[in-house]
């Protein structure tokens, strides 16, 4: 071993965390080397050193800082308020009590909890006694479990021994190669999600939120693992080959496709059941495939394929066993135009599949093709129009919201219904339907967000607005980003008291809302941050940077 | 590569079974604390545990006391904030270190910003006992002071939390939210950066970058 090699190790063997043979290798080296035995003397010294250095200790003052602060006051008083049922409610919350005339009266310099809150500890004790004593149950739990009894208990260990996380709604999203979770209604920080062994690339979690399928990089397989962190493992026969791309779950969460490579540098569809049995390629090979979009009845599969620089659209029939091509080019009249959006057409009598095709920051069409019939795709805006902002949303028979300059319109994505718009004033950058499918959320070129529903007139909601709108799951609320806070909208409820600060953000900001509707998960350049929808609660559960989109699992 | 893989797995459970013991039975102790006493647990109690290892720990990042001071107010606020919501699992200490980590990231980053210049000119800025001749007038808290302010922010907060507050790999990667085999490779550098500076500061006040 040279003295390059040992000099990366030495700090390793000083803690002892060297594996065995090389710890001997560096221990070989130092039997050597005088310079490396001298520079881990030194590191054994400044380690002393720094154990050493005395501590430093805030000034009493600082005391009074904390709890005689403006924002300690009012966070006593949001307790407070919690207690009186408002929502979310928190797992735990000191009972108030309103001290007596006498008690109130007491000294500034007084360096003791109010009355008001010492009261709640017996009930703070009780539930700290509950967590952790639960806690205990769990890992002793781990540490015997299934060692008596008939049917022994599956293991309930995480891939490294660790307990599950804990139950609930939990935020999930990549950086640095893992799965990291968060739960929602907890302020616990971000705990690992994945082993330490994968490095995960494309990733999706199953439809009742309690799986998360994921591509681990570095060795090319699916796994699946629990979303409470148990029972991680490598699925489907075909080892080694997905691509970096998101697996699919089908609605019924029975199948699992996912992009795979073929041979000579081809990709291709591949399929299995959701245990990894059946592991098949279906479909042709292609330069690029697509993550695929599944239909609602679990039964077909729409995707899109690169070959010679054009885009296809391809439908797969799992009943069948056949795949077609409903499309030779994202837009007919132009050859370089991506597919933006795939979506299936509502009717399962007549399945078919409706997209927006994207080509120089535009959108150059809206386009349906039926699997029955003709074949060929129908487009469904004028010729040579082209779009700033395109949504498709299924509700009320299936429809796209498209905005060109000063127009937004809705338009049907069966070519049986007619087109309806409005005028607006400039262009519109983005737009989100609601999941209900009854108003739209757009904002215009000049950073004004307003709220739309057909056959009413549009309002303004908000100035100042850099982000894209995002609907809450039950349709009453938007968050957004403006003037570097998340900010929520209520939707319908009048122009009085209508928006609620959630957190501050910095940067590009993307959001998520929590199933229930309760928190929304901000991740922005400073971290992820949780925000209760309600406002009263924020907190930073990860000091990284999310490096994908955020979604929700279910656990417990 | 498989076997030295799987023996890091193993160390890492063993490490995280020790440090769950260490932090059930100081929070049962606490319990047992407010049986005893009656109504003594409360944010003051977790003020008056950690006030000086999470200031200690805070200053050494930041360099600066005055600051240290708003940050370790911060930290707390943000602690008691969140703490009603707290997870089963929370571990407080680990918790607790992670928050005034990321405060002080924070501010550090806003001083970046807010100074609009590079980083390095704000974070190595000298310590405020370098004088002429620093070998005369500097002790040796001030040299792993100043050697602690000239060291790259990640490495120096894992430096602290091992060799001052006592944390093992398994902690330190769960405070910095990084994988374990981050941590060896985060004090290896932290070690070697420590010594560059402090061995300079000690030769003679140069500023070793």
């Amino acid at each position: 071993m040279m003295c390059e090699q040992a000099e990366d190790f030495l700090s390793a063997y000083l803690d002892d965390m060297l594996e065995p043979d090389l710890r001997a290798d560096v221990s070989a080296h130092l039997d050597t080397c005088t310079e490396c035995r001298t520079e881990l003397a030194d590191y054994r010294r400044f380690d002393q050193v720094l154990a050493a250095a005395p501590r430093r200790a805030p000034s009493d003052e600082l005391h009074t800082r904390i709890f005689e602060s403006p924002e300690y006051a009012r966070l006593l008083r949001r307790l407070e308020r919690a207690e009186h049922g408002r929502a979310p409610l928190p797992l735990f919350v000191p009972r108030m009590r309103k001290a007596p005339a006498a008690q109130q009266v007491r000294s500034t310099t007084r360096h003791h909890s109010p009355p008001i809150w010492r009261s709640g500890a017996w009930r703070v004790a009780a539930v700290l006694a509950l967590v952790i004593g639960s806690a205990l149950l769990i890992k002793q739990g781990l540490l015997h479990s299934g060692t008596t009894g008939q049917e022994a208990p599956r293991t309930i260990a995480g891939p490294d021994g660790s307990a599950p996380l804990a139950a609930g709604p939990r935020a999930v999203y990549l950086h640095d190669g893992t799965l990291w979770s968060v739960l929602g209604s907890g302020a616990g920080l971000a705990q690992r999600l994945t082993p330490a062994s994968v490095r995960v690339d494309g990733w999706a979690v199953s439809p009742d939120g309690r799986l998360v399928a994921y591509v681990d990089a570095s060795s090319g397989r699916i796994h699946v693992i629990r979303s409470d962190h148990q029972s991680d493992q490598s699925i489907g026969s075909a080892g080694g080959l997905a691509m970096r791309a998101n697996p699919a779950w089908s609605p019924d969460g029975t199948h699992i496709a996912y992009v795979a490579r073929a041979a000579g540098g081809q990709t291709t569809l591949r399929l299995m059941n959701a245990d990894g049995s059946n592991d098949v390629a279906v479909g042709s090979l292609a330069e690029r495939t697509s993550t695929p979009v599944w239909s609602d009845d679990s039964l077909r599969l729409a995707y899109t394929q690169t070959s010679a620089g054009t885009q296809g659209v391809w439908s797969y029939s799992l009943d069948t066993k056949r795949s077609q091509q409903l499309a030779v080019q994202a837009d007919g009249a132009d050859a370089q135009a991506v597919v933006a959006e795939l979506a299936w057409l509502p009717d399962p009598q007549q399945p078919g599949v409706t997209w927006s095709a994207h080509d120089r920051a535009q959108t150059t069409g809206i386009f349906s093709a039926t699997l029955t019939g003709s074949g060929a795709p129908v487009r469904l805006t004028a010729s040579g129009a082209s779009y700033t902002a395109a949504e498709y949303t299924s509700a009320h028979g299936s429809a796209w919201l498209a905005a060109s300059a000063s127009t937004l319109s809705v338009i049907p994505a069966t070519t049986s219904g007619s087109a309806t718009s409005i005028t607006t004033v400039g262009a519109v950058r983005q737009v989100a339907v609601s999941p209900d499918g009854s108003t739209a959320a757009y904002v215009t070129e000049n950073d004004t967000l307003f709220i739309w529903s057909p056959g009413n007139a549009s309002y303004q909601a908000l100035s100042q607005v850099t982000g894209a709108p995002v609907w809450s799951p039950d349709s009453t609320y938007v968050a957004v980003q403006a003037n570097g806070s998340i900010l929520s909208v209520a939707i319908g409820q009048g122009p009085a008291a209508r928006v609620v600060h959630l957190a501050q953000s910095a940067g590009a900001t993307q959001l998520q809302w929590s199933p229930d509707g309760r928190e929304v998960a901000i991740a922005d350049s400073a971290g992820v941050t949780l925000a209760s929808a309600d406002g009263a609660l924020a907190w930073l559960v990860d000091a990284h940077a999310a490096e994908s989109p955020i979604a929700w699992t279910i656990s417990g | 590569m498989n076997l030295s893989s799987g023996a890091a797995v193993a160390g890492r459970s063993l490490a995280d079974e020790a440090a769950w013991q260490s932090d059930s039975a100081k929070g049962r102790a606490l319990v047992g604390g407010v049986r005893a006493a009656e109504q003594s647990w409360s944010f003051e109690r977790i003020y008056d545990e950690y006030k000086t290892p999470i200031y200690n720990y805070v200053y050494h990042l930041v360099g600066n006391r005055e600051q240290a001071d708003d940050l370790t107010q911060d930290t707390f606020l943000k602690a008691f904030k969140a703490l009603p919501k707290m997870d089963a699992n929370l571990k407080l200490s680990a918790w607790l270190y992670r928050i005034a980590t990321n405060t002080a990231y924070d501010a550090l980053r806003r001083r970046k910003l807010i100074a609009w210049m590079p980083w390095q000119d704000l974070d190595h800025e000298p310590a405020d006992v370098e004088s002429a001749d620093p070998q005369e007038t500097i002790g040796t808290s001030e040299l792993v002071h100043a050697a602690l302010k000239r060291m790259p922010r990640h490495y120096r907060a894992a430096l602290l939390l091992y060799t001052q507050e006592g944390f093992s790999y398994a902690e330190i990667a769960s405070t910095l939210n990084i994988a374990e085999s981050g941590v060896k490779m985060y004090l290896s550098r932290a070690r070697h950066s420590f010594r560059e500076h402090y061995r300079a500061l000690e030769q003679g006040g140069g500023v070793a970058r």
